[in-house]
């Protein structure tokens, strides 16, 4: 993992409600980092796995955003991608709102290469 | 109107078939020859190629703003850009859409024409939130878990809907207020209305969910136009022409897609969804991606996903017994 990249995850955990966060890099690994005891690294990669499907999908509908929130009754995903296909995500818990910190985290990460 | 005689007698052969002859079609090769045409004919729909030599469809659709106000407008292109299809709507046209190449697309085009063509605008409320109706912005803006304030008004009355996180909190109109303030809002007829952003109102006075307010409301604006004649409110009479001062203050957003289906994917309700069957298909894929996500995370159950774009937001709902899309367009230019 680059420096930027360890700088953005170490950052995430001040996150509100940060629950976790990972990165799916265009080579397929991923990069995951867990703030909570119940948020596992094999549920992380699995999510992200997730999330790259989904936002794949999304994108082949004229739907990739600059920012996508999955909100959950018990916390949101948030997801950007960048150019070169790498997928970043932040999940939160609680009622917290990490969008704008999200943002922040986002300025960062799609300037990380 | 297109400058390409090929592509005219084309698109005009095409929808002549599939009209079954329900549709008498003019051809016009330049702005000129199209208001010409207008001089004489009664014309429904115009639609417009906007890449024209001389004068562009951007510059007569302002023509057409000007002389033919009732006239809808439809400008197609070869290359959609999202400032030009800004630019389009911002000069009055009801649809911008790229110019099709297949014989679905012919289709398609058909139906959003042909579905243009029979609407018949919800009474009066216009200038502000071009074809999108009342209703349909409070439930944007709850479906969206807003905070804002809805003002509106026309001759006589001006009105506040107050709307907090999704929830409706306040009505006021004139003297009144609560639910019963809230459904004369919705009950009239004409008018002009403008999204604010949020300000807490002194007090609250209405609870429950916006699903069955807008329901009651609903019942009562029909209650209330069986009681009385038509002609006793004659939406056009009332409804102000938009002033310079409301034109600039004119939301910089509009609804621009709308698809309601049940949980199987069969489409409840549309508005302006070029593929509803692309649509339906997308929202069931993002509910079985959700469905993978909970059992990934323990976040409890999928409410809702929000996308961000350049020029949009679209937020995808998945209900136990419905799924919603809707797609809110921006009509400045981004960053």
């Amino acid at each position: 993992m680059n420096e930027a990249l360890a700088h953005i995850f170490s950052d995430c955990a001040s996150a509100p409600g940060a629950f976790g966060c990972g990165v799916r890099l265009p080579d397929r690994t991923s990069r995951v980092k867990s703030f909570h005891p119940d948020c596992t690294t094999g549920s992380l990669e699995k999510t992200l796995l997730h999330l790259t499907s989904a936002t794949s999908m999304l994108a082949s509908h004229d739907l990739a955003g600059h920012r996508m929130a999955w909100q959950f009754t018990g916390g949101k995903l948030f997801v950007t991608t960048r150019a070169d296909g790498a997928l970043f995500c932040l999940i939160t818990r609680g009622g917290a709102d990490a969008g704008d910190f999200f943002d922040q985290m986002t300025a960062r990460f799609l300037v990380s290469d | 109107m297109d400058d390409e005689p090929d592509f005219l007698r084309v698109v005009t052969e095409t929808f002549a078939d599939l009209s079954g002859g329900r549709w008498v079609m003019h051809r016009a090769n330049s702005a000129d020859a199209a208001l010409e045409i207008l001089k004489s004919q009664k014309i429904d729909l115009v639609v417009v190629d906007i890449n024209m030599p001389t004068l562009d469809g951007v510059q007569l659709l302002r023509i057409l703003s000007r002389r033919h106000p009732e006239l809808k407008k439809v400008t197609l292109t070869g290359f959609a850009t999202e400032a030009k299809r800004n630019e389009c709507l911002a000069n009055g046209a009801e649809l911008f859409i790229e110019k099709p190449r297949t014989s679905q697309g012919f289709r398609s085009v058909f139906v959003m024409l042909e579905e243009l063509v029979t609407w018949t605008p919800k009474k009066g409320f216009q200038g502000m939130l071009r074809q999108v109706g009342l209703s349909d912005v409070i439930q944007m803006e709850c479906l969206g878990r807003n905070s804002s304030v809805l003002e509106i008004q026309n001759r006589q009355l001006r009105g506040r809907v107050y709307i907090e996180e999704g929830n409706i909190i306040h009505a006021t109109l004139a003297d009144e207020h609560g639910e019963k303030a809230f459904q004369k809002l919705l009950a009239l007829t004409g008018g002009e209305f403008k999204l604010l952003p949020f300000e807490a109102p002194e007090i609250r006075t209405i609870e429950g969910s916006w699903e069955f307010l807008l329901m009651e409301a609903a019942r009562v604006a029909d209650e209330l136009a069986s009681q009385a004649p038509a002609e006793t409110v004659p939406a056009e009479a009332e409804t102000p022409a938009p002033s310079a001062a409301a034109e600039e203050a004119a939301p910089d957003v509009v609804v621009a897609e709308t698809l309601i289906c049940s949980a199987k994917g069969e489409p409840m309700y549309q508005w302006q969804c070029a593929d509803v069957l692309a649509r339906t298909t997308m929202l069931q894929t993002v509910s079985q991606q959700a469905g993978l996500l909970a059992q990934s995370l323990p976040l409890g159950t999928f409410e809702r996903l929000e996308i961000l774009q350049a020029s949009n937001r679209s937020l995808a709902l998945i209900g136990h017994d419905r799924m919603v899309f809707v797609r809110v367009a921006s009509l400045t230019l981004a960053p």
